[in-house]
């Protein structure tokens, strides 16, 4: 019997609740209370948070408050577009806090991360990436606990990808009020039903003015430019 | 007088050879006169000796290795070696190829004594690795003498010096063999006899060659010198006794390098800003490795690892010969004073992990940023290196940008529902790159927040995403 559970120990199938008791449970605030309130306090404080969500909901947008407590490095792996460092600038980061990497394949991607991960002076990593196997990201969580950092990773939605050991898993979809937040899989806690985050929680700026705009001037004609 | 010590390396090109190989007998062998020049201790085992020719060398010992001789590497090495030396003592004259001379009476004030000094010398050499005889002299050719002819005598006692000095043959001077033939004739055959004769009889009878040696010898004359002056730059070159094909195995002798690149530095209280590491081929052109830590490194374990990673990224089409190691960019180590109990930690590893990512995936995939004083969103920041420094600008709060921008700006071409806007940028009418746009964010039915504008031509493009 017992020969069994070694087996199912040392391959990992088995989770015990005894063996993640000591594991730090401390949290960080995400600046937008109503997902504190249901992720018991906030982001792991290291580990890997996996994002599912199609691009440009706002994904990245949610987590910025929480980015912003942080004066370590960010680390850009792949993202989809241009970084607007510009919005980054004027949020309150340092332009030396902002390191951006493309790479050519997926392999040197992870390897980026791994890397950032370990370096003590990396707080954050964002990577965009869609298909991560199981022993890379335990690779990932790995480096990300021992560098104390965090790993946000950006893929989009899949039903049918295996779970990821990861600190936490979270699924984004759009929703005309704003964002619903469905808690996949989280360490210490059990999987939450999807929530609604409203504008109003994470882009108050946006709510008063809704609808058509209304006060646009015309464009002052004929223009012309000096030539 | 001025006391002198001379050092002869006896097998300096062995000694100098790499890849540590107990196992087989080496021999350096002259390609000239087809005779062993320098002979390792187990190839002497085997019965080989200095001026053997190769054939019999190669029929005592079946698993002899031998090595051409070349006169350039081992005057290189010499350099090298008196560079090491000018840490410790001044005044160093180069007798190549195999032959150092210090200048002792300068350094006695500061070493207080010569025991003390030669205790330092030895200490420091013993670094090296090296193979060496030595003997102090009142002139520079007496103390070269003393030292070829194996004497290791280190003493201030004239008598003593002059009395080993009698004891030698005259072929075992520098006199050329003509000149000890014609006193030979006169049966004069060792230096003692040499020396009893006053040098105003020998200037009658012997050539000038002969008088200007007597002279030198017991310091009578003055033998010309030359000084050796350090370097400023930091480059050494390695042959590799296999050639390797396999780019793991250069670590070991990197490594080697390396770690004389990291003296180099450290005895200077320098960093380096670049190495460049050379890889010679074998018919081929010779591959260039350029690695670079902005903020200066001196330490070998640094460099050795960026260079691993560089190296990863290479394949060869021709085995490695030799390579070169040199270091360009030298900075001066200015120790940042940090707080004690506040964790600077972290913060200075940045500088190694951008040089690692640099290494691995090439300068232009990681980039740093800079933002500029312009309005124009695809004007108002670039990327740049990240060790670029950066001028600060006044932070604009509550600005509503997108965290993403499209690389090239699209035509819009879906139903949107606007959020928020509009916000007018009209800016750049004075280098021609003109703008006149109105800024909405708007949502598309996937629920999408894009970043759009209008332009006066009343058409609607979209820039930027809302990540």
């Amino acid at each position: 019997m017992s020969k069994i559970i070694d087996l199912l120990q040392h391959r990992q199938w088995i989770w015990q609740g005894s063996s993640h008791a000591h594991l730090s449970s401390e949290r960080i605030s995400t600046g937008i209370s109503l997902l504190d309130t249901k992720l018991q306090g906030g982001l792991p404080k290291k580990g890997m948070i996996e994002v599912q969500a199609d691009c440009g909901i706002g994904e990245l947008q949610i987590w910025l408050p929480y980015l912003q407590q942080d004066n370590r490095l960010i680390v850009f792996i792949n993202p989809p577009g241009v970084v607007n460092a510009h919005q980054f600038y004027h949020l309150g980061f340092d332009h030396k806090q902002l390191l951006f990497t493309n790479t050519n394949c997926a392999i040197d991607a992870l390897w980026a991360a791994e890397q950032c991960l370990k370096s003590r002076g990396c707080g954050n990593v964002l990577l965009w990436h869609n298909s991560l196997s199981i022993s890379q990201a335990k690779r990932l969580q790995l480096a990300s606990e021992q560098g104390g950092s965090t790993l946000f990773l950006f893929r989009s939605v899949c039903e049918q990808q295996f779970s990821l050991p990861v600190a936490l898993c979270l699924q984004l979809t759009a929703q005309p009020q704003g964002i619903a937040v469905k808690v996949k899989k989280q360490r210490g806690g059990w999987p939450q039903e999807s929530f609604i985050l409203s504008l109003a929680d994470y882009w108050p700026q946006l709510v008063p003015e809704q609808g058509e705009a209304s006060n646009v001037a015309v464009f002052p004609t004929p223009v012309r430019y000096a030539k | 007088m001025t006391l002198w010590l001379y050092l002869h390396f006896k097998h300096l090109q062995l000694d100098s050879l790499t890849l540590s190989h107990n196992s087989t007998p080496v021999v350096i062998v002259n390609g000239h006169s087809n005779r062993v020049v320098q002979v390792c201790t187990l190839a002497k085992q085997s019965g080989i000796t200095v001026g053997m020719g190769l054939a019999s060398a190669a029929s005592l010992s079946e698993k002899l290795q031998v090595v051409a001789y070349d006169e350039q590497a081992e005057q290189a090495r010499l350099q090298e070696i008196a560079q090491w030396l000018y840490l410790v003592t001044a005044d160093i004259s180069l007798f190549p190829p195999d032959g150092i001379l210090l200048k002792v009476s300068n350094m006695l004030s500061l070493y207080q004594g010569l025991t003390i000094y030669w205790q330092h010398i030895q200490a420091h050499l013993s670094h090296l690795d090296l193979n060496y005889h030595y003997a102090t002299g009142y002139s520079a050719l007496a103390a070269r003498l003393l030292a070829r002819g194996q004497s290791d005598i280190i003493t201030d006692d004239e008598s003593l010096l002059q009395s080993s000095i009698n004891s030698f043959d005259l072929l075992q001077t520098d006199l050329s063999e003509r000149t000890c033939e014609q006193l030979r004739r006169v049966r004069i055959t060792k230096l003692s006899q040499l020396l009893c004769i006053p040098v105003s009889e020998l200037a009658k009878r012997f050539d000038i060659e002969l008088v200007h040696y007597v002279g030198r010898l017991q310091g009578q004359l003055k033998y010309p010198l030359i000084f050796y002056v350090p370097e400023e730059q930091f480059s050494r070159h390695l042959t590799l006794l296999f050639e390797l094909e396999n780019l793991q195995w250069l670590a070991k002798p990197m490594a080697k390098l390396l770690k004389q690149l990291e003296l180099f530095l450290r005895q200077r209280n320098k960093l380096a800003q670049q190495v460049l590491l050379t890889l010679q081929l074998r018919d081929a052109e010779p591959v260039l490795i350029q690695v670079a830590i902005s903020a200066g490194e001196s330490r070998a374990h640094a460099w050795q690892s960026l260079i691993e990673l560089k190296l990863s990224n290479i394949s060869l089409n021709a085995p490695i010969q030799a390579i070169t190691l040199s270091a360009e960019y030298l900075l001066d180590n200015q120790c940042v004073n940090n707080e004690l109990f506040q964790s600077l930690q972290g913060q200075s590893e940045i500088p190694a992990l951008i040089a690692k990512l640099q290494a691995k995936l090439g300068e232009c995939s990681v980039q740093g940023v800079t933002i500029d004083s312009d309005h124009r969103p695809e004007r108002a920041f670039h990327f740049v290196d990240p060790s670029h420094s950066f001028t600060e600008q006044t932070r604009i709060k509550d600005l509503q940008r997108p965290s993403m921008l499209l690389p090239e700006v699209a035509p819009l071409q879906e139903k949107v529902t606007i959020y928020s806007g509009p916000e007018r940028i009209c800016t750049g009418w004075w280098d021609n790159q003109a703008v006149a746009r109105d800024y909405y964010i708007a949502r598309n039915e996937q629920g999408k927040w894009l970043w759009v504008y209008k332009e006066p031509s009343q058409q609607w493009f979209v820039q930027g995403i809302f990540c």
